[in-house]
């Protein structure tokens, strides 16, 4: 190899250890914010009666928008669990996006729709609706039967039927807790005038009991992907959510689970079609139009309101997942990657763009990088042996440690795992996912940049068990 | 290889180190809320029987038992005063009230200006329903305090229903940023009529339109009838905002005097304000409006067509029949459509 070559592979390597040293700074940094966020917000819920603030007779109504694909084995269920809800005033909207499957069967035999001639305003741009149906047995109830556009598409359609000024997208193969609307509306009653959307805790639903669209008993999933994943949503909603949303540089509300205000969103053009990161986008796009219109405002994550999610049990459907996510991130963040660094954008475009996009973003290829130029000098004999083996050992150190911390925030959070055995399980399976699943991910991720530049689109579909009812 | 197997040795002794530290960290942080939690429950049911027997007894000298034997545990001793003060009134009232004078009064003086956020929380609350009116003007200042603090002041001052509460609550709503209308309407909202000399004075002052928008909405809301002539003047109000309250407020009121001035409403520059004015005459059924309301059916708004379609179907009979006229005719196929919803929705065809 010739002296530049051989240098260039020096500067990729010392890059490489910077990025590494930086990433995992945030990374602690987030934590201790987490940490010191949680006991705050448990200390202040001990006196704070949430329901008697929160059942006011005005508060806010809230238009529920559940978009469905062909999820015929958990949509019955999941509408159940939403009408149980305790909020003084909200709507659920049901949009069927062109199933394939039995889903709108599903709804019209459990729930006894009766199609209604329904006039309502197109202001943002959806596929044609087929169809609206109210319930006979449940007056909150609505349902849409559109054409196939895709979650965005139908979440468009939802909020065009809205009645009401604050929509909560949800995933329809979701569960939200009881009192999930009541804890989420919070920061609309405690900052009105800039809160514009906030999110709450996913946690996955694998492993849990659950009757009548409630997770009755918590518990760790059988399936070992899906306990990886278990420390993942610790890692990302205790440890990170909460943290940038500490740090005003949220720029994501889980697609699961986000309460919005139904006027900014119309102003900003909803959610854009064709995209596969819907919710981050739509985010991005908000924190943008606002800066750029000189609104003040605030995006909040409360680190409570819990919505459970299935977590997908296959190596294809976690691959194809997280291929869907990381391209919906690539996509958001390149669309609006004006705010880069840009200070006319505030601390969105000097923190959080630069955090989103160079740590995670990017970070998957670097990482991939990493193992490929690890290979390289391996196979050339360049390999600085120690170097690399420190760096490794270090690696997965750093990385359990995290993830160790990530346990103990769950620790202070108010659902978590009951037994002491699946607190020792969670504990193995973040020593243990340091090793291949971690590399696999980075992988997966990496080869999103690959399905961004084919232009690849897709709904994200999962092979759905069903919740599991004991009752 | 041996250096290598030393720092792998040394990493999984200190991981190892780290995982059993967390672990046991986290058995005995649980094992301690459990206990604390249980010791807690202890207290409470200790409290709540010595507390149940003094109100059976009316014993004055068992509530001052009460008191210095349960001084020194006073989140409990606040836990169970904040749940009884919440349902009793009178002489049992009186009865908590010496209870929290002889043990936590001074404690809550300090709470108020506590760092802790619980802490200041559970003194307004205690402070609220167990102060003395003139403990009332130490809770106004925390209604400059961050909002969770200013939300749960208002709320505990709305309960005590006292004038001089009432008033520091009308201060407080002046001098907050309009956007905090919306919050303070509910607790308006909450405390019905109790609070009619203060909406008739402030109507009459110059307010932002969020304020004045959310005082009308309240007076609708309550409803505040003997206010419907000081909403009159606002008919021609400037905002557009104001003009919306103003039209839902007149339609919860119903007046039959304020007919003309909503069929004023309806013909309104703004389709926003038509809409309301529609639902309004709607729901005040006077037949008189049909013909107007006919016209707005033929809105180039939607939100005005249906609410005019909807108001006719309200007014009975005669405005049904008049909603089956306009499904014949194929001039206007919008009101046509929304007329056929309407009827079909009150299974009328």
């Amino acid at each position: 190899m010739d002296t530049s070559g051989f240098l260039i592979l020096k500067v990729l390597s010392l890059m490489i250890l910077v990025y590494f040293c930086l990433i995992n700074a945030f990374y602690f940094i987030f934590i201790l914010l987490s940490l010191s966020g949680l006991l705050r917000y448990r200390r202040l819920s001990t006196y704070l009666n949430l329901k008697e603030i929160f059942h006011m007779p005005l508060a806010k109504p809230i238009s529920v928008i559940a978009p469905a694909f062909n999820e015929e084995r958990t949509i019955v269920e999941s509408v159940r669990s939403l009408l149980s809800l305790e909020y003084p005033n909200f709507e659920i909207i049901v949009v069927n996006d062109g199933s394939t499957d039995k889903t709108l069967q599903k709804l019209m035999e459990s729930f006894l729709l009766e199609k209604r001639n329904w006039v309502f305003r197109r202001l943002l741009l959806s596929q044609p609706i087929k169809g609206i149906y109210v319930s006979r047995s449940e007056d909150k109830l609505i349902v849409v039967d559109k054409e196939n556009g895709g979650k965005a598409d139908a979440l468009n359609a939802g909020i065009n039927i809205a009645r009401f000024p604050l929509f909560c997208a949800v995933d329809s193969d979701s569960l939200l807790e009881k009192d999930a609307l009541l804890k989420v509306v919070r920061p609309f009653l405690e900052e009105p005038e800039k809160t514009v959307a906030s999110g709450g805790i996913i946690q996955l639903s694998n492993g849990c009991e659950i009757h009548k669209g409630q997770v009755i008993k918590v518990g760790l999933p059988q399936n070992w992907l899906a306990q990886f994943q278990i420390i993942e949503y610790l890692r990302a909603f205790l440890g990170g959510r909460t943290g940038l949303s500490l740090l005003r540089s949220l720029l994501i509300i889980s697609g699961a689970f986000g309460l919005f205000r139904k006027d900014v969103v119309q102003s900003c053009g909803g959610y854009r079609q064709r995209t596969v990161g819907e919710d981050m986008d739509l985010v991005v796009r908000l924190q943008k139009d606002l800066r750029e219109k000189r609104i003040p405002h605030r995006v909040t994550f409360v680190p409570d309101p819990i919505c459970w999610t299935e977590a997908p049990e296959t190596i294809r459907s976690l691959a194809r997942q997280r291929n869907r996510w990381h391209r919906g991130l690539i996509e958001s963040l390149a669309y609006s990657f004006k705010m880069f660094l840009n200070p006319r954008y505030g601390i969105t475009g000097l923190v959080a763009m630069p955090y989103y996009t160079v740590f995670e973003m990017i970070g998957p290829l670097i990482e991939t990088v990493g193992y490929l130029l690890f290979f390289y000098f391996i196979l050339t004999g360049q390999l600085n042996t120690s170097f690399a083996f420190l760096f490794f050992l270090l690696a997965v150190i750093i990385g359990i440690m995290i993830s160790l911390l990530a346990v103990l925030l769950e620790e202070y959070s108010e659902k978590r795992y009951p037994r002491l055995k699946n607190i020792l399980t969670i504990f193995l399976f973040a020593w243990l996912e340091n090793i291949l699943y971690r590399q696999f991910l980075a992988l997966v991720r990496a080869g999103a940049f690959i399905s961004v530049m084919r232009r690849k689109r897709e709904w994200g579909r999962m092979e759905r068990r069903g919740f599991r009812a004991n009752h | 290889m041996t250096p290598y197997l030393s720092v792998v040795q040394l990493s999984l002794v200190f991981l190892s180190l780290l995982t059993a530290t967390l672990f046991v960290f986290i058995v005995i942080r649980r094992a301690f809320v459990d206990l604390q939690s249980r010791y807690f429950k202890n207290i409470c049911a200790q409290i709540e029987k010595e507390l149940l027997a003094g109100l059976a007894s009316g014993d004055t000298s068992q509530a001052i038992a009460i008191a210095q034997k349960f001084a020194s545990k006073p989140k409990a001793l606040a836990h169970v005063l904040i749940s009884y003060a919440q349902r009793l009134k009178g002489s049992s009232l009186a009865h908590l009230k010496l209870i929290f004078d002889e043990s936590l009064k001074s404690r809550v003086y300090r709470d108020l200006n506590s760092f802790f956020l619980d802490r200041k929380v559970r003194a307004i609350r205690l402070l609220t329903y167990l102060g003395d009116p003139s403990d009332l003007p130490l809770l106004f200042p925390m209604l400059q305090k961050k909002p969770i603090i200013r939300l749960t002041t208002i709320q505990a001052l709305a309960q005590t229903k006292k004038p001089e509460a009432l008033e520091a609550i009308f201060s407080a709503w002046e001098k907050e940023p309009p956007s905090y209308a919306s919050i303070y309407a509910n607790l308006f909202y909450s405390l019905g009529v109790t609070i009619e000399p203060w909406v008739k004075k402030y109507l009459k002052l110059p307010l932002p339109k969020e304020k004045l928008s959310s005082l009308i909405e309240v007076t609708g809301l309550i409803p505040l009838r003997t206010l419907s002539p000081d909403l009159l003047p606002f008919v021609s109000h400037p905002e557009k905002e104001v003009r919306i309250k103003v039209a839902r407020a007149l339609g919860r009121l119903l007046i039959p005097e304020t007919f003309e001035a909503l069929i004023s409403l309806l013909e309104d520059e703004a389709w926003e304000v038509q809409a309301q004015a529609a639902r309004a005459l709607g729901r005040l059924k006077n037949p008189m409006s049909i013909s107007h309301l006919i016209q707005g059916l033929t809105s180039p708004f939607f939100y005005v067509r249906r609410n005019a379609a909807y108001a006719l179907a309200e007014i009975g009979t005669e405005g049904r029949a008049a909603l089956r006229e306009v499904i014949r005719q194929n001039k206007d196929r919008f009101a046509k459509e929304t007329a056929a919803m309407v009827l079909e929705e009150i299974a009328e065809i």
